[in-house]
């Protein structure tokens, strides 16, 4: 049975049905028509999705990072990293990969942001001579940090999932999310000074100082978020209700850029945002509650345990999966598709869960930039209207030192849990 | 012009009412979870009715949203067959719809009784009783069934929204 539930499951999402409903149309046939269960089982367990308050901090998290958007945050964060980090070779460049750090630390969604960043800097990129594809690329690659720096949907998922912390998760994302931003500055500034890619010139002190105060109040919601979790303040949940009450107000009454239109559509896409991602995972409880009924993860456990049994290898098999799977299906889905095998696979290994988080969490956001899908490098190419296949070219050197600074932290797990350690003490 | 103008607003709202109430629902529990936090931090009181009504309203805007969102996009999904002339891309957007109608059609007919064993259950803070949180179950499902009986209808139409020449 779980092979054919497999088979149809996939096939429905090959054949262009949506995710969710492939899940959901594939987990009741099984439980319908093979395990003989009444029908008002998937009512059941779809709406049992609501019962992890948690989750309450996507639709929290997502409005913020649209509020913010909405009231021109991030051309003022661009505006302001530009004023300190400019002058350096290849400043635009580098600039780019800050304001995407700094946006992660507000929306937790790495399209998001790299939509966000790509519409403020690939113009005047163009202009100052940096190659298309090259900025495309690079944008793209930074955007992917969204899902790693919290706050973090996918990290939100993934907690719900596994019933890990999400706080924990939170906190171990943050020195790998700072890793892949500092490898791809150095990608950058090697770039800039092999293409010979220019300085901007030093702002007057005046401006330079309007440039940072105009920036501060949007990037002191990352002090918010990450502050209250790290001091033990707040949890994710509560962080999310902290950061939405703050971008309300940082854009109503700071910036005054926010109108009652744009709140409006801001909570649409929120909305529309939240619901996509509930249906993903009340489907995907679906499938997992058969699989683990069927047994499946101790199946796949015994093959794994058959190829290693040595944790860190282990994980290094499963973040090359994520780099597979990564490249087809995005993050949440991935997530909620994988996890209910892997998890029980990884923790009887030894691995903590929370390190598990931060490898899946990365390996699969790295996907987001490799062909055939790659959703952000996409946007960012449309932006800068550039080709797909020029995009394509110009990313590698991002995706192997994303590759890279991932198997570090496969291998060197203190990278993710340093953080949440030290708050457990 | 303006007595044309009023019924085409007015349709216009009526188009929209979904997404008024959704908005609504998404305000709520903003509203709720803030209040949660100011009285937990500031007053020193833990208001449990608030989780309870936070959750049930997420519920609803599961299902109540998802309709509404469905006027606009579509869920998460893979599309291999972009490359395709317009007619056999049609007709496979017709069978995609198809499968997401019979899923909801499955949830739908499966709510009635989810929803009637759930009539004996209070919630423990607000004392709601369970039918009326999981009905929204049975009303969004065939919200549901309606949106995509629009969808297959926006197929065959030779105008297309924007959803569909995102796709095709």
């Amino acid at each position: 049975m779980t092979l054919a539930l497999v088979a149809i499951v996939l096939v429905l999402i090959l054949l262009g049905v949506p995710i969710a409903i492939s899940l959901g149309l594939g987990s009741v046939m099984a439980l319908v028509f093979w395990a003989d269960n009444p029908l008002a089982v998937v009512s059941q367990k779809l709406f049992e999705v609501r019962d992890h308050y948690s989750l309450l901090a996507i639709p929290m998290f997502i409005f913020a990072g649209f509020l913010m958007d909405a009231s021109g945050m991030s051309e003022r964060i661009v505006r302001a990293v530009a004023a300190v980090l400019g002058f350096i070779r290849g400043g635009l460049s580098i600039v780019s990969v800050v304001t995407c750090m700094l946006f992660a630390g507000v929306s937790g969604s790495a399209v998001a942001d790299a939509a966000a960043v790509g519409a403020v800097m690939l113009k005047p990129m163009k202009e100052r001579g940096y190659e298309p594809a090259f900025s495309a690329a690079l944008i793209g690659a930074a955007g992917c940090i969204g899902p790693i720096i919290p706050p973090s949907i996918a990290f939100i998922i993934f907690g719900v999932a596994t019933e890990t912390s999400i706080t924990e998760l939170f906190l171990a994302g943050a020195i790998p999310g700072i890793l892949i931003g500092l490898s791809l500055i150095v990608v950058a500034y090697v770039t800039a000074v092999r293409r010979n890619y220019p300085r901007e010139p030093l702002p007057p002190v005046r401006q330079m100082v309007t440039d940072l105060l105009g920036g501060l109040p949007a990037m002191f919601m990352m002090v918010i978020v990450l502050g209250g979790i790290l001091g033990g303040i707040f949890t994710a949940t509560e962080a999310s209700v902290a950061a939405l009450a703050y971008g309300l107000a940082i854009g109503t009454l700071f910036y005054r850029s926010l109108s009652w239109a744009q709140i409006y559509a801001a909570m649409i896409r929120t909305m529309d945002a939240t619901v996509t991602v509930l249906w993903l995972i009340a489907c995907a409880s679906l499938l997992s509650w058969i699989l683990t009924s069927e047994g499946v993860p101790d199946a796949v456990g015994k093959f794994m345990f058959g190829l290693t049994t040595d944790p860190l290898w282990l994980l290094f098999l499963i973040a090359i999966l994520y780099l597979v799977v990564g490249m087809l299906i995005d993050v949440a889905p991935a997530i909620l598709m994988l996890i209910p095998v892997l998890f029980p696979v990884a923790t009887k290994a030894g691995i903590d869960p929370v390190h598990l988080g931060v490898v899946t969490i990365t390996g699969l956001a790295i996907g987001l930039i490799t062909p055939p899908t790659a959703p952000c490098l996409m946007i960012t190419a449309g932006i800068a209207e550039v080709s797909a296949a020029r995009a394509f070219r110009a990313v590698w050197p991002m995706v192997l030192v994303m590759t890279a600074v991932l198997f570090l932290v496969v291998f060197f797990p203190q990278l993710a849990l340093w953080l949440p350690q030290l708050v457990r003490n | 012009m303006s007595g044309s103008g009023v019924p085409a607003r007015r349709a216009a709202l009526w188009r929209s009412a979904d997404d008024f109430v959704n908005v609504a629902l998404l305000a709520v529990i903003a509203v709720v979870l803030v209040v949660q936090v100011f009285s937990r931090y500031v007053l020193n009181v833990s208001l449990g009715w608030t989780t309870e009504l936070a959750s049930t309203l997420l519920g609803w805007l599961m299902f109540l949203g998802a309709p509404a969102m469905l006027k606009r996009q579509s869920h998460m999904e893979i599309y291999l067959f972009g490359g395709l002339r317009r007619v056999p891309q049609t007709v496979i957007r017709i069978l995609i719809e198809l499968a997401s109608g019979a899923f909801y059609a499955i949830v739908l007919i499966g709510s009635f009784d989810y929803v009637a064993s759930t009539q004996f259950f209070e919630t423990p803070a607000l004392g709601i009783r369970g039918d009326v949180i999981t009905a929204v179950i049975p009303v969004g499902s065939a919200y549901l069934l309606v949106r995509t009986a629009i969808r297959i209808r926006d197929l065959l139409r030779p105008e297309r929204p924007r959803w569909i020449r995102e796709h095709l």
